[in-house]
């Protein structure tokens, strides 16, 4: 039962009040009009009634006199015979005239209406006698009085007199007496009837107030007991209202708010809220104290400065969705991680922007089906960019690959797996996951796997960082597991599409069985060399030609694995570190094109593994620089260093002249890849070189 | 009478997308500029009623340039359409006195969607 809201114009506030309350104006208007006529019929009627009681003692004075003045008559006959100059005689004609006058006077009030002393002394107003009857009695005692008063003048005239005439007296005694009844009765029915007007008028007047205090009071009962309902029937509407709110807050499976000017949130919110942001009772508090917790300054800054805009009349709401900084935001509610969208939409009242709703929703689930499709977009561009390079690859080189890296893996994880901690194992195991991981880069570069070296130099990164951290602890080789997991995982793919196409020729089912398979292929591995070096000149902006000598394989596993990363080590470092520019070259009258040459083959019962380049020669002064710049030796103890120990120092870990990191070479490491591999296989490594002329490596191994 | 636009973008192409959308909303486009030191001056002469600004421009850049045009006119009605770098950036330009922002690239649609708002009063 939603209430309809009262339209208010702006300036016209005050017509929303008259309308609600005009019932309870009314009503006190109707009870004050009832009880100002209450109180003018009640004034209008004792006005009457103190009007009957003057007209009452009117009469009842008048009938008092009239028989003083008769008494004073018959004392006046009784005392006949006494002195009239006696002190008594003289005071009793004197009270006779006094009270013929007062009677007169009375009779004259009483007829006509007039003023008159009551016995308080207090002047009263008395109305004429009503009624036509009446006034006909009274003009009867009025013409009865004139007799009699008539008679007393001339007694009184002469009363005083020695010669005082009796008769007079007696005269105005007989007129008294044959009038006496008749006036008494009429001036008894006066009293009487006065008297009657008078109770009946009281009567009434407390009639009268009985029934309008009465009525007074059963209309008072009924206004309140009718506001009481009112006001019960708004509360329960009010009450109503805001349990719908409750429940729709309770349901809402979005966190639901709303935001004053200074950014409180208002008292009612969504529940879902308080799940959404891992926070209770926020109702009152800043958005910001809330928010707090969960972003960093400069993105509350921005908040904060976004929400003014919001209550920036100038600026268009939908114009300016695209700034608002809280969607897709990453948060951490209790130790989960959340996407949340915080949608804002402004709340007017009339035209003023009176606050702003916001709208929380948890997106998580939007954004990490984003997250996957992108990723398995790229995931997908990866393979089919495997896939044409593993088409146009040899495949038993592929899989020479795949077996390669997972024998790498193996050797990673047991070295993961080395419980030694001390600072000394743990830099031992950083750099030879490192090595492996280079090597395998390398592999993975000369058959253009380019996902594959990508993901190979993140974790080349990764190790990097752990290199030149001050203090190694085992906990720091956790990082690893995600790139190393990706890059297993690509292997796989490897392996997979290796697999397929193999299949599809039906030779080769297994990655197992291709990796044992014995079938030579013609000068695949010379092929493979040629693209590797003719890929890194172009690279690194060289021009180089290759040639190939002797045997393919030696057919030894282990060996020919071995002379593989040998091989892309050294080609390698010829490419990038030997052959010049060909600008160099020319300035040095050398053809511009470098020549890089790699033969294999037995003799004497050994394997023999030769590589030559006519390029600059190993540039022994660079080697001393850098082992200076790297501060394993002090400039003056450099300067000491003979050949052998400068060549030692180039097979050491870590040792690159070059000073930037490319895809091809400057990571330092490389040469002490192969003088591992030459130690395990129990070789033998010789080093030539010449300035400006030439770099050979001969390797020896016993078959 | 026609509402009349004024374009300033240091792209010639984005120039000719936003003038040819106007065109079709039938603004008139009685201005374009390059950078914000002549749309400071060729907005004192034209007095437009609607000016799309991008932000990154040489000479003077987008956020100088509307707080030069709102200082001169308080009544300045800007839309910036910029690419969105960072917002907070986008929240000055609203600070300065602009009233909407879109982010390139945007479609013919959102275009003319910003455009008809700006213009309502």
């Amino acid at each position: 039962m939603a209430k309809q809201p009262v339209p208010a114009a702006p300036g016209q506030t005050g017509g929303g009040l008259l309308t609600r309350y005009r019932s309870m104006i009314i009503s006190i208007a109707v009870f004050l009009v009832l009880l100002t006529v209450l109180m003018a019929a009640s004034i209008f009627m004792s006005r009457n009634v103190q009007q009957d009681t003057a007209q009452l003692y009117a009469v009842s004075q008048m009938e008092k006199t009239y028989l003083d003045t008769k008494q004073y008559l018959q004392n006046m006959k009784l005392y006949e015979n006494e002195d009239p100059n006696s002190a008594y005689s003289k005071g009793t004609l004197q009270k006779l005239k006094e009270g013929q006058a007062a009677f007169t006077r009375i009779l004259a009030t009483v007829r006509n209406g007039g003023t008159m002393t009551d016995s308080s002394g207090r002047e009263i107003t008395v109305a004429p006698l009503a009624g036509v009857e009446k006034q006909a009695l009274l003009t009867e005692v009025d013409n009865s009085w004139k007799a009699i008063s008539a008679d007393i003048d001339q007694y009184a005239d002469t009363a005083a007199m020695p010669t005082a005439d009796s008769t007079r007296l007696d005269r105005a005694l007989l007129n008294v007496r044959s009038k006496d009844a008749r006036m008494i009765d009429i001036m008894d029915y006066a009293i009487l009837d006065a008297q009657n007007t008078a109770q009946n008028r009281s009567a009434q007047l407390s009639q009268l107030q009985t029934v309008g205090i009465v009525v007074a009071l059963a209309y008072f009962l009924i206004f309140l007991f009718y506001f009481i309902r009112r006001l019960l029937d708004s509360d329960r509407a009010a009450q109503a209202a805001k349990d719908e709110t409750t429940e729709i807050m309770d349901t809402v499976t979005s966190g639901l708010f709303l935001l004053d000017k200074d950014l409180n949130i208002g008292s009612q919110y969504s529940k879902q809220l308080e799940t959404l942001i891992g926070q209770k009772n926020v109702g009152g508090k800043n958005l910001l104290d809330v928010l707090g917790s969960m972003l960093n300054n400069e993105d509350l800054n921005t908040t904060y400065s976004f929400i003014k805009q919001l209550y920036n009349p100038r600026t268009k709401e939908r114009l300016i969705r695209s700034l608002n900084p809280l969607t897709r935001q990453l948060v951490n509610i209790d130790g989960k991680e959340q996407y949340l969208d915080f949608n804002f939409n402004r709340v007017y009242k009339g035209k003023d922007i009176s606050r702003v709703l916001v709208n929380v929703e948890n997106v998580t689930d939007a954004v990490l089906l984003e997250q996957k499709i992108e990723q398995e977009r790229e995931q997908n561009d990866v393979q089919i960019e495997m896939l044409s390079t593993i088409l146009q690859a040899d495949r038993n080189h592929v899989n020479d690959f795949v077996r390669n890296v997972n024998e790498h893996v193996q050797t990673i994880n047991a070295t993961l797996k080395d419980p030694s901690q001390d600072e000394a194992a743990l830099r031992g195991k950083a750099n030879k996951i490192f090595r492996s991981i280079h090597s395998l880069k390398g592999e993975a570069s000369s058959l253009k796997l380019n996902g594959f070296t990508v993901m190979a130099e993140n974790l080349e990164n990764d190790l990097s960082r752990l290199q030149t951290k001050a203090k190694l602890s085992g906990e720091d080789f956790l990082g690893l597991a995600v790139h190393l997991e990706e890059l297993i995982r690509l292997n796989q793919t490897i392996g997979d599409l290796v697999d397929r196409i193999g299949g599809m020729g039906g030779t080769q089912n297994t990655v197992a069985a291709a990796a044992t398979a014995a079938a030579p292929v013609q000068s695949a591995n010379s092929n493979r060399y040629a693209a590797f070096v003719a890929d890194i000149a172009e690279r690194n902006g060289k021009k180089a030609a290759f040639s190939y000598g002797g045997l393919e394989k030696t057919g030894h596993a282990q060996l020919d694995q071995a002379i593989g990363e040998i091989a892309i080590q050294l080609l390698r470092n010829a490419v990038v570190h030997g052959i010049e520019s060909p600008e160099t070259r020319q300035s040095r009258h050398k053809l511009p094109t470098g020549h890089v040459r790699m033969d294999l083959y037995e003799q004497d019962g050994r394997y023999h593994l030769d590589f030559e380049d006519d390029g600059q020669g190993i540039d022994y002064r660079a080697i001393a620089d850098k082992a200076v710049r790297l501060g394993r030796y002090s400039a003056a103890e450099a300067e000491k260093l003979d050949k052998r120990s400068l060549l030692e120092l180039l097979f050491s870990p870590g040792f690159s002249t070059l000073d930037d990191n490319t895809d091809d070479a400057g990571r330092g490491v490389g040469l002490d890849i192969i003088k591992e591999r030459v130690l395990e296989l129990d070789g033998k490594v010789k080093v030539a070189s010449k300035p400006h002329a030439y770099t050979r490596f001969s390797f020896t191994f016993p078959k | 009478m026609n509402k009349r636009i004024m374009i300033v973008d240091d792209s010639n192409v984005i120039r000719n997308r936003i003038a040819r959308g106007s065109g079709q909303m039938r603004f008139e486009v009685v201005a374009t500029a390059s950078n914000g030191a002549d749309a400071v001056e060729l907005y004192r002469q034209h007095k437009p009623d609607l000016i799309t600004m991008d932000l990154t421009m040489p000479k003077m850049d987008g956020l100088e340039c509307i707080y030069e045009i709102t200082n001169a006119d308080p009544d300045a009605n800007i839309l910036v359409i910029s690419a969105l770098s960072d917002k907070a950036t986008g929240i000055k330009a609203l600070q300065l006195g602009a009233r909407g922002f879109i982010c390139k690239p945007f479609s013919d649609e959102e275009l003319f969607e910003a455009l008809a708002e700006m213009m309502e009063d």
